[in-house]
């Protein structure tokens, strides 16, 4: 497919709209939406920052004291906060691996040519679609060591979740969680690469297959290629969504057993609202916004995605 | 959010299930005569009162931590004869979850901007009043003598941080055990064990893996934190004791050795343990895979819907340690939000909830045992035979500590490291260690 | 000859697709199905016989409690009107702003896509209490307006980030060719380029309004009585600590899960015509 950039490059109106009278232009579409981000994030983000570098305890009965870089001292050394980086790794990586995939393979079965396939789609849908609540208790329900009808089904397939079960045991509960968390998100992606592969001109995604191409070749040199902006874009945007929000771990384990699945988010939240330090708490998730902004940074420049030209 | 302050249970109606008729001659003559055999005692300070606790009106906000639709019907019935009362007061309620109290709480105390009246539990009341948002009570409680005169001392002082009242009790919690009496008696065990001991070997006893049975339903997922607590009083005597730890570590170690090895070594809990919250151990108590269940008297209604009282399931006190009664009973109350525009209208609320009338119609509504003297006394309690061992627990187990960060320490030190020790992770020695060290930190012991 | 090669491929291919289609369906659906199967049931069955299929006693007891003894269809109501306005501000704002990142080239603009980006970075232990006084100080709190601009706020990233992408694979010399026909640089976006990605506005809808719809933590915060509150809050003071009304709570989730899937379906038919446009004008 033609490429946007190259276009740009070749033909000399291209040129004319998006550099001379662009600049104005641009930034007139861009300030409304951001005049709204700014209002609501400036101000959570210094007060955040400057309590980061303070001693902020709740039960102290005193106002915030700059401390400077002590609490970041206090986190590079706590067990908890290592202990916690290393689940919640575990927990982007894993989850974003097998939504990409499983929300890929929907995607490309969904894309299939049938009067009812719009049925299918919703379907497929669905439990994105279910409020966040009720599927962690459904869940939690469905995989219980005693009363779970998965536990039940599986046993009669010979797979024994029964026992210790899974949310009993600090050994499998996070990858519990991540199963859900599987089955809720993954057709987010699905959604987003449907979108985009219906965005490729049907006669690119048929000639191919007419040629005699198999499947697998012109998926990997005509879908895949055309499929790497959504592909990015979407997955930034689950990375971020698995690290800072862990809506289900929230909701299903609440970081035990045993610590188990103590995710950052969650240790922060902790730190805050249950020990009440809003200090400390301040300072891990300063240091995971880092972390965070540190990777997509890395990965916007690695693919380019602001700097077309 | 743990298990002793809890604050919403199912509770369907003792007036249902016990004795509704006869309760109803009961209640109107003590709610009635009560207030009137205390007035000449309160005769003393009765200038006092109207300078200091003005008659209030207006809109009063409330906060509560009530989302079971038994505890919003009984307290519907507080909040309608509040209305009767009090007609000039407009009350505004706001339930919000247990989970998400805190967060609310400080967010109004941060924003200046909260309720009038507000619910509090005994295990929260230290940290609520340091992070600033309770009003002290001091002077209006002094000026209402009804306070210390009508309910129980423990209620009273449980309500108090520092010497001063924050709130008033309006309900208690009383522990106790739930025992299967006919798989008791299937195993010839004459009655309900007295001591941590007995109770191990009797959950030894009762436990066969192979018919899915177990002796104890041991809660060690979501809310088991509350037993921590609760059992290092047990082998220690209190814990803390004003504001300081007095939690000796071999004591502790003694205490978790027992917890953990009910798990480990005597395997007389259910193997999904340490994921087994309210709704698995209660399940699996009705269900009979459990012959033992640890809760307070808010489940006494729910399991009697399963189970039938005196023939499958009986009651009794809980077991004791090598100190004290592994249980503890605790008030709820409701105090007023520092800087509340209205706090003679909260007052007026806080005072209607933490007298008789109130109280009375709340037991007969939900179940809850109140914390003025005269509901113990009710024909709804006295009338039914299973509730005598709570009888009995109120007089034994009147602790609860009251000490900032208290629910942070159990949530996160108590049950992690118990569950590490369960799980194999750690020993229990290590997780005493933990939790002792912990106790001291928070409580600036040294 | 081509013609007879490619049927059969068809064939084979397509057999395995449908089978991955099935097996995809019962990993999603069984779930929902269950779900579904629960919120009609007895309280006391599903207690008693959690896993059992039992057909003679279901009813619609737990929809009529949820519909009468509850507030639901007030805040049913909110949520429709906060979804509705985030989603209104959230797509205009978003596809503006995709569009001028797509077109147009200047230096900041990694920093702005990065400004956006943050919004979501920021965790929600460092926006709650703030949140909530700026709302305070802007008389916000409690109001569909209120929520509706947080969850703007908080939706715009993803659908900057979306619609940027999305317009990056349209080629500009459809553009440029309205432009010479007299278009204006808004007609030409309106006219020609907004229907070309269409199957990618519904699809950013979709998040939008899914993540308006279903949120809990904001609603939470921001709301304290059922002039604003939405039916996740509803839904989340169902669960009592003690005790898991399981027909109320799946009742609940299936009522909200009837505008999602209407809504839906709208979208998804956007989709496909968003399909034949593309195919239109290579």
């Amino acid at each position: 497919m033609r490429s946007t950039f190259a276009d740009r490059r070749v033909n000399p109106l291209a040129k004319y709209f998006s550099i001379l009278e662009g600049k104005a232009f641009a930034w007139i579409l861009l300030i409304p939406s951001l005049t709204l981000v700014s209002f609501f994030i400036v101000y959570p983000l210094y007060r955040g920052i400057r309590l980061s570098f303070s001693e902020y305890k709740l039960l102290d009965g005193k106002n915030p004291e700059f401390n400077s870089l002590d609490n970041y001292f206090i986190l590079f050394r706590d067990p908890d906060v290592l202990n916690a980086t290393r689940i919640t790794f575990t927990y982007t990586v894993i989850g974003l691996i097998s939504q990409v995939l499983l929300g890929m393979a929907a995607a490309l079965l969904l894309t299939k040519k049938s009067k009812y396939i719009w049925i299918a789609r919703i379907a497929i849908m669905l439990p994105w679609f279910m409020p966040p609540v009720v599927t962690a208790y459904m869940w939690r329900f469905m995989l219980d060591a005693k009363v779970g009808i998965y536990t039940l089904l599986l046993s009669h397939i010979g797979i024994d979740i029964g026992g210790i079960g899974i949310w009993g045991d600090p050994d499998r509960a996070l990858y519990g969680v991540l199963f859900v968390e599987l089955w809720r998100s993954y057709p987010f992606f699905t959604l987003f690469i449907l979108a985009g592969i219906q965005a490729i001109p049907v006669e690119l995604r048929e000639s191919t297959a007419l040629d005699g191409a198999n499947a697998f070749q012109h998926f990997r040199y005509i879908t895949l290629p055309l499929l790497k902006p959504v592909l990015f874009v979407s997955t930034v945007l689950e990375a971020i969504k698995l690290i800072n929000s862990p809506t289900l771990v929230l909701l299903m384990t609440e970081g035990g057993p045993a610590d188990s699945t103590m995710v950052l988010p969650l240790l922060a939240f902790k730190k805050a609202y249950q020990a009440f330090d809003f200090g400390y708490s301040s300072t891990i998730s300063v240091a995971v916004l880092v972390a965070i902004s540190g990777f997509a940074i890395v990965y916007i420049r690695a693919v380019g995605f602001g700097r077309e030209k | 959010m743990d298990s002793n302050s809890v604050s919403r249970r199912k509770f369907i109606g003792v007036a249902g299930g016990v004795a509704a008729g006869a309760a109803i001659a009961g209640p109107a003559s003590a709610a009635t005569k009560k207030p009137a055999a205390k007035k000449p005692a309160a005769k003393k300070p009765a200038a006092k009162p109207a300078a200091v606790n003005k008659p209030g009106s207006g809109v009063v906000n409330y906060w509560n931590h009530f989302t079971s639709p038994v505890e919003r019907s009984g307290f519907e019935q507080v909040t309608d004869g509040f209305k009767k009362d009090f007609p000039a007061i407009d009350l505004k309620v706001e339930a919000i979850q247990n989970q998400d109290w805190m967060t609310k709480y400080i967010t109004a105390v941060q924003a200046k901007s909260g309720p009038d009246a507000i619910m509090v539990t005994a295990s929260r009341i230290a940290d609520m009043v340091r992070i600033g948002g309770l009003a002290s009570l001091q002077v209006r409680s002094d000026a209402w003598p009804t306070l210390k005169s009508n309910n129980a001392e423990g209620a009273v002082k449980g309500m108090q941080y520092l010497g001063q009242q924050y709130a008033l009790p309006c309900f208690i919690f009383i522990d106790w055990m739930y025992y299967r009496k006919d798989f008791f008696a299937a195993k010839g065990i004459k009655e309900a064990p007295k001591t941590l001991e007995e109770f191990r070997l009797a959950a030894i006893e009762l436990t066969d893996p192979s018919k899915g049975r177990y002796g104890f339903a041991l809660r060690g997922g979501s809310g088991g934190w509350g037993f921590m607590p609760k059992l290092m009083t047990a082998y220690n005597g209190p814990i803390v004791t004003n504001g300081k730890c007095t939690l000796e570590l071999d004591n502790a170690i003694d205490a978790l050795r027992f917890w953990v090895g009910l798990v480990t070594k005597d395997k007389v809990v259910p193997p999904s343990v340490l994921s087994n919250g309210y709704g698995q151990i209660m399940t699996s108590f009705k269900t009979g895979e459990t012959a033992m269940l640890w809760h307070h008297t808010g489940s006494f209604v729910e399991i009697g819907d399963a189970l039938k009282y005196g023939v499958e399931v009986a009651t009794a006190i809980q077991p004791k340690g090598p100190k004290l009664t592994a249980g503890l009973t605790s008030p709820l109350g409701n105090g007023i939000f520092k800087g509340s525009s209205n706090p003679d209208g909260a007052w007026d609320f806080i005072t209607y909830w933490g007298d008789t009338k109130a109280q009375l119609a709340f037991l007969k509504a939900t179940g809850y045992f109140g914390a003025a003297k005269p509901v113990f006394k009710d024909a709804a309690v006295t009338g039914q035979p299973a509730y005598a061992p709570a009888l009995q627990g109120l007089q034994e187990n009147w602790n609860d500590y009251t000490f900032p960060g208290y629910d942070n320490w159990m949530t996160n030190t108590c049950l992690p490291e118990f569950q590490k020790a369960a799980g194999g992770k750690q020993t229990p020695e290590q997780a005493a260690r933990a939790i002792w060290t912990e106790l001291r930190e928070v409580t600036g012991t040294n | 000859m081509i013609m007879k090669k490619t049927i059969k491929k068809f064939s084979l291919s397509s057999c395995f697709i449908n089978f991955g289609l099935i097996f995809l369906l019962v990993f999603a659906l069984f779930p929902i199905v269950w779900t579904i199967y629960t919120s009609f049931r007895v309280e006391m069955d599903i207690i008693k016989n959690p896993t059992g299929l039992n057909f003679s006693e279901l009813n619609f007891n737990a929809y009529r409690e949820v519909w009468t003894g509850t507030d639901f269809p007030v805040l049913i109501k909110n949520s429709l009107i906060t979804s509705f306005l985030t989603m209104v501000m959230s797509l205009t704002l978003g596809t503006l702003a995709g569009y001028s990142l797509s077109r147009s080239d200047f230096r900041a603009k990694e920093t702005v896509l990065l400004v956006y980006l943050l919004v979501r970075v920021i965790p929600g232990v460092l926006l709650l209490i703030p949140i909530f006084l700026l709302m305070q100080k802007f008389n916000l709190l409690d109001t569909h307006i209120g929520l509706a601009l947080a969850y703007t706020t908080f939706t715009l990233p993803a659908a900057v980030w979306l619609m940027k992408g999305f317009f990056d694979g349209l080629p500009i010399d459809l553009e440029n060719a309205a432009r010479v026909d007299g278009c204006s640089r808004m007609g030409a976006l309106w006219r020609v380029v907004l229907p070309l990605v269409l199957p990618g506005i519904a699809a950013t809808a979709t998040l939008v309004a899914i993540e308006a719809w279903n949120d809990v933590l904001f609603a939470l915060m921001i709301t304290s009585s059922t002039d604003a509150r939405t039916w996740p809050v509803g839904m989340k003071l169902l669960i009592g600590e003690f005790q898991l009304p399981w027909g109320q709570l799946t009742a609940t989730a299936v009522l909200s899960l009837i505008p999602v899937v209407i809504g839906f379906s709208f979208a998804g038919r956007r989709m496909v015509a968003g399909l034949t446009a593309g195919g239109v004008k290579e």
